[in-house]
This record gives C-alpha cells, sequence and structure tokens, in this order.
C-alpha cells in the first residue's frame, strides 16, 4: 500500500556535530562577526541602531547581519536579522526566505554538540528542492568546516576565486 | 495586477512560480516563434542572438541586456551555430512581493511609485550596454549548472538584486520621459526610448569623434529635433552630457590607475589639458593633479 508522502515532514531539518571545544568557544563562533568568518562567510553584524559591532563583539537579539564571499565581499549573499541570542548557548537568526535557523549548543557524552535546525520552512515543491534540500547540503559542509576550523585550525573553504561550483564554497 | 495595467490584444503572459533561466549553447540554427513573454532579461552568453520583441529585431551581442515588459511578445532566430542565448524570467509574484516590501516592510526602494511599477518596464524595453548585468547571468549559469553550497539562496539574492536595480532604473527612466512635452504617453515612450539609446551610445563612444549628426542618426531623428529632445529629457545639451561622461571617466582612471594626467586627457579625448583641468576642477572642485594626491 502506498505511503501518503507526508509534506510536513519538510518544513525543517535538524543537523548535529560534535566538536572538541568548549561550549563559549562554540558560540562565539556563531555569534561573533570574527567568529562567523572564521569558518562560514565574511560576516558583519549590526545593532538595532545600525552601528557595526566590532569583530570580538557579541551579536544580541535584533540586530541585523550580512554575509558574503570572502573572495568577493561587495556581493551580499545574505542577510536577515539575530532573532535570539541568550549569550551563551542558544543562537537564532533568520536565513532562507526568512525563516529561522536556530543553533542549540549543549554536552552529550562529553562532548560538545552544536545543533542546528532550520524550521517553518513553506512545503512547496520549489522550497522543498531549493531550500530543504539544498540548504542542508550547504550546512552539512559548512558544520564539518566549523568542526575542522575549532578542532584543528584548517580551513576547508575554497580560496581560489577563479574555481567555481564547488560544496567548498 | 493593477486595474490601470491593462495588456494591448489580450495578450496573457506565461506565469511563473519560480525564477526560470533558460540558457543553451546552440549548436545549430533555432527558431521559437512569438508567444507572449513576462518581466525578463534578454542576452547572448556567447555569439551573437536575434531577438524580435514586439514585431521589431534587436540583436545582442556580449555585454547586452534587454529588458523585456510584461504583455510584450517575443521570438528567438538563431541562424548560425555556436549562439548561446540566455533568457532570465522573474518570479511571476516578485513585482507583488517588492510593492508589498515597500508599502509594509519598510523599505525605501521608489520614491512614489506609480500605480504600474513595477510591472511596466516599457521605458526600459530595449538594448543597454549593462556588463554589470551580463556578469549577474553568467554567474547565474554557473550556479544553476554547479554544486555550490547554498547555491539557491545565492541565485535568488542576485536576483533579487537584478529586480530592484531594474525598478530603481525604470523609475529613473519614468522621470526622465516625463519632462517630454508630448500630448501622447506612447509618443512620449516612442521618444524617450530613441533619446536613451542614443545616450547610452554617447557613453560607450566618448572617445570617438562624435558629431550632433551622427547622435541623431543613432536616435532616427533630424539633429535640430534630437538636440531639443534630448535637452527635454534631461535638461542638459548633448554635448554637456559628453563632456560629463569624458569627465567622470578621467575621474575613474585617476582614482585607478598611474597614468599622467597627460596621457588621461588624450585618452579620454581632450585636445587641451588646460581645458581639461578647468572642466575637472569645476565639476569635481579641484584639479585633477590634486585629485590624484587626495
Amino acid at each position: 500500500m502506498a505511503q501518503e508522502f507526508d509534506l510536513a515532514k519538510f518544513s525543517e531539518f535538524k543537523l548535529r556535530v560534535n566538536v572538541n571545544t568548549s561550549i563559549e568557544n562554540t558560540y562565539r563562533a556563531w555569534a561573533s562577526s570574527s567568529g562567523v568568518t572564521s569558518w562560514f562567510l565574511r560576516a558583519t553584524y549590526k545593532d538595532q541602531q545600525g552601528k557595526l559591532r566590532s569583530g570580538d563583539e557579541l551579536a544580541q537579539e535584533g540586530d541585523e547581519y550580512a554575509l558574503a564571499f570572502t573572495t568577493n565581499p561587495e556581493m551580499i549573499i545574505c542577510s536577515g536579522k539575530v532573532l535570539k541570542a541568550n549569550g551563551r548557548d542558544l543562537f537564532s537568526f533568520s536565513f532562507s526566505k526568512g525563516c529561522p535557523v536556530t543553533i542549540s549548543i549543549y554536552q552529550e557524552q562529553d562532548e560538545t554538540i552544536i545543533q542546528l535546525i532550520e524550521s517553518h520552512l513553506p512545503t512547496d515543491e520549489e522550497t522543498i528542492r531549493k531550500h530543504f534540500i539544498g540548504d542542508t547540503k550547504g550546512w552539512i559542509f559548512y558544520l564539518t568546516n566549523l568542526k575542522s576550523v575549532l578542532e584543528g585550525g584548517l580551513d576547508l573553504r575554497n580560496k581560489n576565486a577563479a574555481l567555481k561550483s564547488v560544496i567548498t564554497q | 495586477m493593477p486595474e490601470t495595467f491593462n495588456f494591448p490584444g489580450g495578450i496573457t503572459p506565461p506565469v511563473y512560480n519560480d525564477h526560470f533561466l533558460f540558457a543553451e549553447h546552440l549548436q545549430r540554427p533555432y527558431e521559437c516563434p512569438e508567444c507572449p513573454s513576462n518581466i525578463g532579461l534578454l542576452t547572448a552568453a556567447g555569439g551573437s542572438c536575434d531577438y524580435f520583441v514586439n514585431g521589431a529585431k534587436h540583436r545582442l551581442d556580449r555585454d547586452q541586456v534587454f529588458f523585456i515588459s510584461r504583455g510584450s511578445t517575443l521570438a528567438v532566430r538563431s541562424r548560425t551555430k555556436d549562439v548561446y542565448p540566455a533568457l532570465l524570467f522573474f518570479h511571476s509574484r516578485l513585482p507583488d512581493l517588492v510593492m508589498f516590501s515597500l508599502q509594509y516592510g519598510g523599505e525605501v526602494l521608489l520614491e512614489k511609485p506609480f500605480d504600474t511599477l513595477p510591472y511596466d518596464f516599457s521605458y526600459l524595453e530595449r538594448p543597454h550596454a549593462d556588463a554589470g548585468t551580463f556578469t549577474t547571468i553568467l554567474q547565474l549559469i554557473d550556479l544553476g549548472a554547479g554544486s555550490g553550497s547554498f547555491a539557491a539562496l545565492q541565485a535568488d539574492m542576485a536576483i533579487r538584486r537584478l529586480f530592484e536595480d531594474l525598478v530603481q532604473k525604470n523609475q529613473e527612466a519614468y522621470k526622465h520621459s516625463q519632462n517630454i512635452q508630448a500630448l501622447k504617453a506612447s509618443t512620449r515612450l516612442e521618444i524617450f526610448k530613441r533619446i536613451s539609446t542614443a545616450k547610452d551610445w554617447m557613453e560607450a563612444h566618448y572617445q570617438d569623434g562624435l558629431t550632433l549628426e551622427s547622435i541623431a542618426a543613432i536616435a532616427s531623428m533630424n539633429s535640430q529635433h534630437f538636440l531639443r529632445m534630448f535637452k527635454q529629457v534631461y535638461s542638459i545639451t548633448p554635448h554637456q552630457y559628453l563632456i560629463d561622461c569624458k569627465l567622470k571617466k578621467a575621474r575613474q582612471l585617476i582614482e585607478n590607475n598611474d597614468l599622467t594626467i597627460n596621457d588621461i586627457c588624450q585618452a579620454i579625448g581632450f585636445e587641451s589639458a588646460f581645458s581639461f583641468s578647468v572642466l575637472f576642477k569645476k565639476r569635481f572642485g579641484m584639479p585633477p593633479s590634486h585629485f590624484r594626491k587626495t
């Protein structure tokens, strides 16, 4: 008997990665522009008055962020708002289609776990194809790179601006 | 759709549930018959491609882009091999989303939108020399064919930026066109398109020895009529506009390389370094040599 295709299952996805570092270091990797830039994309945070936060300053709820490639900083790829930031282990921001990405950091089996949930995605075919599947692929690489940078310092991102269409970008 | 925006001849444009980019490297002659179009950008990623918009032929080469408006008809024809047409059509709801964000999201994209913006791009519907937009379309082709992370997100952002740029250009074009003293909107539109085409041509050929007659020929007007219309639209004469183009180019050259001021003066087509310096100072507030030092 054919099972019904449950579209609701495509409204969110969860990814988890273990990292050998403290919760504090991990939080900083998400909530500071210098942190995000070290493993993801070139990031800037602005407070609610529009003032740019310095590299190590932690973003607060209500801040705006912008992300650009390090090889082409003029081209903003994504921008949005910080939805939650408790300064310790919970950080959430708007991402694809304005939908929230929530980062929770906690201990499990004596290791630090980064849990990423992208949620409230529309379940039309276009969004499933582009964002549920596409964003999952993107986050898997970048969470892997986050682990690499936090643990060993090796940044796996492509540095060659002339090279296109690689998963490392 | 706004009630005032009616399609002539009852043409119903296609509905796109997503942005669509059609791009193919044609290995043999190709023809696509005339059909209604939605808002989009046409270009040739390789070779030269003939697009027929509302029956009029436009041959596009590298770095040229054609903005097509919703409700226009489009046919594509290529009689040779190695042609690479690329057509980007925006999500049909994008104009509504932009209008929504203008009204409710606090964005200031347009000063005073008239009721058909951003649905009607008639004022821009012609070929444009636009290397930036052309490059973005090439990047979108790469993104669509590739495996980069967050490719869809990047593409959506790039397309949204393209569309917002288009909306602003359309508003500027509309504002300028309203300076034309013509009774009929269709006459105003036609005159504006010719004048703006000639203006773009001047910008691309400022280094050549342009005459009023040669520029007017691009606009398919006699020189006196062209002079009068250009001044109505842009509030400056073609000569003044040409001088401004040259001075802006000189400024770019001073900022971006080490050529001597004399070399720059010659490169942009000024015969006299003295008159160049005087005009530069009048335009930018300081002579070119001081500008370089700052």
